[in-house]
């Protein structure tokens, strides 16, 4: 519509200078909605925190739980590849023991422990040797070195342990590694390294 | 002194005795087990996908036994003669070089026999180590000496053939497991290094002095040596499974082929590439005295594992 036609029009009302009583209620229900929003908007922003917060502690124990159960899996899987009869299915476990897994688990140390003792290839034992290694306070780990040095015959492994009990400064070696240097069957460069050893525990 | 002289004169003598035989085969139906094999012997082992293992000796030449001596040696005809317990022709003649050289042969009083027993059968096709097979493992050894005895090995060397669906269990020492260092017996090693090449199967090998070379071996590989250089090369095949090689003073060497998906731990006294490598992690270890220098490196997507130490040896990893 023309502005000019609907000024003529209602010139009537323009003149009385009265505000339309329909204009009040607008008024009044335009106020109630700004008064109102603020809480709204907190409330709402208040909703969306606690949502977040509850995806966020979901996904904190489902990346737990998902971890762990990667762990066990792992920890499975290490468990059946120490027990099987080829080396190098055995070497991949201690090896993935020591490079991924590196967890003090008591279950594996008992396995891996029966490994420096019993396992038939050296790269095995010498490979436990340094997984082990890692846990430097475990009584029974310091204990499997001790009880290894006095049974083990394999010249590349002796030498492995020997070095191993210097490092952990294990007194109760000394007599192990008097009896290496003692034996007669022991190789030269064996007895070279026990009577360093030695020296270095004193 | 006088037996000292006469001592390290047959040990002069005995290292550069050839014997020689026809190139001939034994065969051994065997495609699945372990192959074991304890010797100070040098082999030469090919993989290979059949379902037999070949062994030929290698020595060429015929069924004469050659004595290469200096003319200053003061040695003679008859005084090598005498350390014979064998009726050997004999003759005699002086090379361009000065050397005296002792022919015996006895291959033309043989000629037409055969050397009756079932022990003899395989030494009849040169093959000079004992042969078992029991419970799925073919056992190779060397034949049992006597305590103080001189043990011979310098020239020996054979190929075997090897199905790759085979184990390979290879100890380059005695089969027993005493490892004694009071071992008398006198063993001269072959510095040229026993091989094993072209193979799929799974590996084991274990030695204390000699040097091994590995071509074209796809895994998984155990090595470990008190003092032997291990070389490994790849010319037509990549790294496919671990390797796991230890040594105590030894050098390893690995020709390592492009676009390899590897991971590698390695330990050595100093470490030398040309590779462009990702440096993962690195560091030094005081070893008592010695530093020892150690690296994580990582080529292409790091998939397999390479566990490399050297000890107190230096790495090599090359292109």
């Amino acid at each position: 519509m023309d502005l000019k036609k609907h000024i003529q029009q209602h010139k009537q009302d323009f003149d009385l200078l009265e505000v339309s009583p329909k204009m009040d209620a607008v008024f009044a229900e335009r106020l109630q909605q700004k008064l109102h929003q603020p809480k709204k908007r907190k409330l709402v922003f208040l909703r969306y925190v606690a949502v977040a917060a509850s995806v966020t502690a979901l996904l904190f124990v489902g990346s737990n739980l998902y971890k762990e159960n990667v762990q066990l899996k792992q920890k499975q899987q290490i468990l059946a590849d120490l027990g099987n009869d080829s080396t190098g299915k055995r070497l991949e476990a201690v090896y993935s023991f020591n490079d991924e897994f590196a967890k003090e688990d008591n279950q594996i140390i008992e396995v891996l422990i029966n490994t420096v003792l019993h396992d038939k290839n050296a790269n095995v034992r010498i490979a436990t040797i340094d997984a082990l290694l890692k846990f430097p306070q475990n009584t029974k780990v310091r204990a499997a070195f001790i009880e290894a040095i006095k049974t083990e015959t394999e010249p590349l492994v002796q030498i492995k342990l020997i070095n191993s009990v210097t490092i952990l400064r294990d007194k109760r070696a000394e007599a192990p590694l008097k009896e290496i240097i003692d034996n007669n069957e022991t190789f030269p460069i064996v007895k070279n390294n026990a009577t360093l050893a030695m020296a270095n525990l004193k | 002194m006088v037996k000292k002289i006469q001592f390290l004169l047959i040990i002069l003598i005995t290292i550069s005795i050839q014997i020689a035989v026809f190139a001939q085969e034994k065969r051994i139906k065997f495609d699945k087990g372990i192959l074991e094999i304890c010797s100070l012997k040098n082999f030469q082992i090919l993989g290979y996908d059949g379902d037999e293992v070949i062994i030929k000796n290698l020595n060429i030449g015929d069924k004469n036994m050659i004595i290469t001596t200096s003319s200053s040696s003061g040695l003679n005809a008859t005084t090598i003669g005498q350390l014979s317990s064998k009726p050997l022709t004999l003759s005699s003649k002086t090379d361009k070089d000065g050397k005296v050289i002792h022919i015996f042969n006895d291959s033309k009083r043989k000629q037409g026999l055969k050397k009756l027993g079932k022990q003899n059968e395989d030494s009849e096709l040169g093959i000079y180590f004992t042969i078992e097979e029991k419970d799925g493992v073919l056992m190779f050894k060397d034949k049992e000496r006597n305590a103080n005895s001189l043990l011979m090995c310098g020239t020996e060397k054979y190929e075997v053939r090897v199905p790759n669906s085979v184990k390979l269990n290879w100890k380059t020492t005695s089969c027993d497991h005493t490892n004694s260092a009071t071992n008398k017996n006198v063993v001269f090693f072959n510095t040229s290094p026993s091989s094993l090449t072209d193979f799929s199967g799974e590996v084991e090998i274990s030695s204390k002095l000699n040097n091994m070379k590995l071509t074209d071996v796809t895994g998984p590989v155990s090595i470990n040596t008190l003092g032997g250089n291990i070389t490994i090369v790849f010319k037509n095949k990549k790294p496919e499974k671990l390797y796991s090689i230890y040594s105590n003073n030894g050098f390893i060497d690995v020709q390592i082929p492009e676009k390899s998906n590897l991971i590698l731990s390695t330990i050595g006294k100093a470490i030398y590439s040309d590779i462009d490598f990702t440096l993962l992690k690195e560091s030094e270890e005081n070893d008592f005295g010695q530093t020892k220098t150690k690296m994580i490196l990582k080529l292409g997507a790091g998939k397999v594992k390479m566990k490399l130490d050297a000890g107190y040896g230096n790495v090599y990893l090359r292109k």
